[in-house]
């Protein structure tokens, strides 16, 4: 692939644009971030379900991430409880992944020449997701803009083929970009003019008052209550007969049984948020999303290969 | 002679890693070559994060003809023997040789088999070596199937002289091995093709890639001092090891960059200001000797920047300071919100659950409080010391720092200590009552460290014994057998005497029983074992304690038998006493009187077990079988219990712990029992009189059974 001269990015919203037209051009699908509340760009099903099975799938999209405990009001300089993850999911995992990756950080305004790019190692796990793959979290000149991942598992199945899986902290790799210390300083868009705006200005009122909600004012007890209900929903789902009489063929409800399982995953983030889960009842808790997670996996995978949809392996 | 170079190129392989990888790489191609009676001279193995590299030297180009012989039908056999035994070889009769083996004559067929072309050799060797590899990490990438601890890329292997250069076309992972490698990832570009391993080293070198381990340490230290000793008199380099092995491991090209630690920062606790440095950056510690502080460090980037690195050092700065900036907020946080009181924050510990089944940290710190003031007088500490330490040994795992940078419990606790004004004895007990955690630890030696720290141990087995949550196999997940042998080390680096482990587990047993009848729903204490398994649990300890003690005895040096023979004895729970007894045994056992003491107790043993097995076990209480001198019939008999009854009534006399004076009296019984063996026959018809020999012969053994079992030794 040919590295196209792009323009060093502005401001937030060029360094996201970026990445959207350099893995684009890479030939990705560009999708858009999952309308749900999740901890990781893993957490969209076009990660974690298509990782799955032998079918061929590369996609890259933004997925705002909510991590409850992370929250300090919008005060702390690189802190917060909700942020942007750019996530790429290529399967199977192409020969020049490690390059592939490096040549978006040259899109992003990176020149190889003057930084320390390393690869330090960092074995990947989602409890909750019954995930986990080998790779590192990349360092630039000592700070991690990225996790690079090999996923040998989702949902507690092995993959087969290997998805590769790229996550960029957007904020954090933006700020280094740009040069700026505290988040909320950061331009979101170029600056100078009526329409510029810092992350600040859009996100630092939302910070203080997510912080607030989740540490104190989240009700504990209604928390639990949806806790519960995701997780019968999710089985119930998943219970249903496989026919769907009203078409009058097989139309398992993958899908939105997976939803109840990426809610109660959340749920289980604010609880953990509000400090009420003792390290065990943590445990246990985690156990049964990924318990979730591993029934919906299994029935993504007896449709998937049903269906025998094989897309052509990209070249 | 020709020479093998094979390089493994791959994605980052972690630094831990890289080292174990070389080995077991060359080890198992080194066996293959044995395997197929292949002869080479030296094998080398060299690493970089993406490189596994082999050389071996001196190898042949052609493997020796062999010739194997194989046994045929004796000779005179039916025919038809003979002619199935040379259809299946496809030889003719003229082919056949005869010999005489164990007198019978035989019909023998050799065959010669072909040297082969070495080449040949190594490219299966390699294959089947590198499909045997047994990774404790590794991984699959894309659609292959094939396992590695990290994608591999390409494969270099080679075979050379001084005249030509042949590729072994290896086959792995869907790769076939060429002549040809990458240098370094940033700094260089296209293929290097390789004639011999010199040319390899200048190539890569060219390229910015120094294949060799060792000689990236030396880049590292000289660029270091080097540039300190230019520039920067006052600094020093803070030499860590540990840390330098692993940051070899993460570079082709080490290009160490100084960078300042900001002026606000530098009055961090400077274990603080380590681990942040270390733990997570990766970076070499730099102390200011005019300041006596941390005030530089050096990050050991990968690449010669066109800045000189410039930007590299300020990125690393920036991610410095905000760590920095994040400890010194949590830190300023603790000390504005911990009450100037601190054994006030025991209460806060209730919301931390220690495991499950034991209660929270609260009730924990509780029982280390009880075993502790238990603890306190054989080391002659104040109960009042004992019990602040034990109360404020665990308080900091609620404070923010701890939270934040768990590798700091202990260490936060003891800045806390001072900042409210502890007695500093103290606070050295909260901080390295955790120590030795691990093999390279040094051993607290102040004894309320000590203290607290056998406490806190002895509660940890106790604990998870009665929860029946016991390590078995490789597996320890609650690091029982760590906690054993910091109790094993305390005592004997400490020469604690009556320490006696029977008494204080006991305690904590009960003190476990005691509290799971109290537990509530807050600190809920749920024991796997009845009372009524107490003494079995308690004697389950002490075993599983001892057996570490021999262990680590046995890896300091001395004797397994001589170890067994002190430990494996009735009701032995003190570990100083033991070793004491292990010093003086070692020490005897050389001398003369030693072989005496072995000879006479291997011979009354002997008899023993001949005449009358299983009856004259060995027992714990001296003189316990009792002698009726009316039954004796010979003067040496008489003269032998003489003997006994003055042995018994000098050591008894002695030292309880003075073990060569015991051992030394009952050594002097060799020429009475020599004399009484000569002359007296035991096994006489009359049942009275030969049980009361035999008794004799028993108690004599049994003067120092409640010391040592003799019998465990046989190789002296």
């Amino acid at each position: 692939m040919k590295t196209k001269e792009v323009a060093r990015p502005e401001c937030f919203q060029e360094v996201i644009l970026n990445l959207q037209n350099y893995w684009a051009d890479y030939g990705c699908l560009i999708l858009q971030p999952y309308d749900m509340e999740v901890g990781a760009g893993t957490f969209h099903p076009a990660t974690t379900l298509r990782s799955l099975g032998p079918n061929p799938w590369t996609a890259a999209y933004v997925q705002p991430c909510r991590r409850p405990t992370d929250g300090r009001y919008g005060d702390n300089p690189n802190r917060l409880q909700h942020y942007y993850q750019y996530q790429v999911i290529l399967k199977p995992s192409p020969s020049d992944f490690q390059e592939v990756y490096l040549k978006s950080l040259e899109a992003i305004g990176i020149d190889m020449r003057y930084h320390d790019i390393r690869f330090v190692e960092d074995d990947w796990e989602s409890p909750t997701l019954g995930a986990a793959g080998l790779g590192w979290e990349v360092w630039c000149d000592g700070m991690e803009i990225s996790q690079f991942t090999y996923f040998q598992q989702v949902c507690g199945i092995e993959c087969n083929p290997v998805s590769g899986e790229l996550t960029y902290g957007l904020e954090r790799l933006a700020m280094y970009v740009l040069g700026v210390d505290h988040v909320m300083d950061m331009p979101f868009n170029r600056k100078g003019t009526d329409f510029s705006r810092t992350y600040g200005d859009v996100f630092k009122r939302l910070e203080a008052e997510y912080s607030r909600w989740n540490f104190d004012a989240c009700d504990v007890e209604m928390t639990l209550r949806h806790f519960e209900n995701a997780e019968t929903a999710c089985e119930e789902i998943l219970s249903q007969p496989e026919v769907d009489t009203k078409l009058g063929r097989k139309n398992l409800m993958v899908h939105p049984a997976y939803d109840q399982c990426i809610k109660a995953s959340h749920l289980f983030n604010l609880l953990d948020a509000r400090g009420v889960i003792s390290p065990i009842e943590r445990a246990a808790m985690i156990g049964r999303v990924r318990a979730l997670a591993k029934q919906c996996g299994e029935a993504f995978l007896v449709s998937e290969l049903e269906e025998c949809t094989t897309i052509p392996a990209k070249e | 002679m020709p020479d093998l170079l094979l390089e493994i190129y791959t994605e980052e392989i972690p630094s831990s890693m890289q080292k174990p990888l070389g080995e077991q790489l060359k080890s198992r191609v080194v066996d293959e070559l044995n395997e197929g009676k292949l002869e080479f001279g030296k094998a080398s193995g060299y690493s970089t994060p993406q490189r596994t590299i082999l050389f071996i030297e001196d190898l042949p180009w052609q493997s020796v003809q062999q010739t194997i012989e194989t046994k045929g039908p004796r000779v005179g056999a039916p025919e038809k023997a003979v002619n199935g035994f040379l259809k299946s070889r496809n030889k003719s009769f003229d082919e056949l040789e005869t010999r005489i083996v164990k007198k019978t004559e035989y019909y023998f067929l050799k065959e010669v088999v072909p040297g082969s072309a070495v080449n040949d050799i190594l490219r299966k060797s390699i294959s089947s070596a590198l499909t045997g590899m047994s990774l404790s990490k590794s991984m699959f990438w894309g659609s292959g199937r094939t396992k590695w601890v990290r994608p591999i890329q390409s494969m270099l292997c080679i075979l050379f002289d001084e005249e030509k250069t042949e590729i072994v076309p290896v086959q792995f992972a869907g790769l076939q091995a060429g002549n040809t490698t990458c240098g370094h990832r940033f700094m260089a570009s296209g293929e290097l093709s390789i004639d011999n391993f010199m040319d390899y080293r200048s190539k890569l070198l060219n390229a910015f890639v120094d294949i060799d381990p060792k000689s990236r340490k030396d880049r590292i230290l000289a660029s270091i001092q080097g540039e300190i000793h230019k520039d920067h008199p006052n600094l020093e380099l803070v030499h860590d090891e540990e840390l330098l092995e692993e940051i070899v491991g993460l570079v082709e090209w080490p290009v160490p960059i100084i960078g300042e630690i900001g002026e606000s920062f530098q009055s961090l606790p400077e274990e603080v200001l380590k681990t942040t440095i270390k733990v997570h950056q990766k970076y070499l510690s730099v102390r200011n000797a005019k300041k006596s502080k941390i005030t530089n460090f050096y990050a050991v980037a990968n690449i010669l920047a066109h800045d000189e690195g410039k930007s590299i050092i300020n990125g690393n700065q920036r991610v410095l300071a905000s760590r920095l900036a994040d400890a010194q907020f949590f830190l300023n946080e603790d000390l504005n919100s911990l009450p100037s009181n601190l054994v006030e924050m025991t209460d806060v510990l209730t919301k931390v659950r220690y495991s499950f089944g034991l209660g929270t940290q609260k009730d924990r710190v509780k029982r280390i409080d009880g075993l502790a003031k238990r603890i306190a007088p054989i080391l002659s500490v104040k109960e009042k010391d004992a019990s602040l330490a034990a109360h404020l040994s665990k308080f900091d795992l609620v404070t923010n720092m701890v939270r934040e940078f768990p590798e700091l419990q202990g260490v936060m606790g003891k800045y806390y200590g001072l900042s409210r004004g502890i007695e500093s004895q103290i606070c050295e007990a909260i901080e390295d009552h955790y120590l030795p955690a691990k093999a390279s630890d040094n051993v607290p030696e102040n004894p309320i460290s000590i203290t607290v720290g056998l406490a806190d141990r002895i509660n940890h087995l106790v604990g998870f014994f009665l929860r029946k949550e016991i390590p078995t196999g490789l597996g320890d997940p609650n690091a029982l057998r760590r906690a054993a042998l910091g109790i094993i080390r305390l005592i004997l680096d400490n020469k604690i005497n009556g320490f006696g482990l029977r008494e204080i587990i006991t305690f904590s047993v009960d003190e476990h029983f005691r509290a799971g009848n109290e537990s509530n729903s807050n600190s809920r204490i749920e024991l796997k074992t009845n009372i009524e398994d107490k003494k079995k649990v308690i004697e389950d300890i002490i075993n599983f304690i001892l057996r570490r003690y021999s262990i680590y005895l046995v890896e300091q040096g001395y004797d397994t038998e001589l170890v067994d023979a002190c430990i494996i004895v009735p009701k032995n729970d003190d570990l100083f006493r033991i070793f004491k007894k292990i010093e003086a045994l070692a020490s005897f056992l050389p001398t003369n009187s030693g072989t005496d003491l072995l000879y006479l107790d291997k011979r009354i043993s002997k008899i023993l077990l001949s005449l009358d097995p299983g009856k004259h076990d060995k027992s714990s209480e001296i003189n316990s079988i009792p002698i009726y001198p009316g039954l004796f019939s010979s003067s040496h008999e008489v003269s032998l219990f003489k003997k006994y009854n003055l042995t018994l009534d000098m050591v008894s006399r002695k030292d309880v712990d003075d073990f060569l004076g015991k051992l030394n009296e009952v050594s002097k019984l060799r020429t009475e029992i020599d004399n009484y063996f000569d002359n007296v026959m035991i096994g006489v018809d009359d049942q009275e009189v030969k049980n009361n020999r035999l008794n004799l012969l028993a108690n004599i053994c049994n003067i120092l059974t409640s010391d040592f079992d003799l019998n465990l030794i046989t190789n002296h």
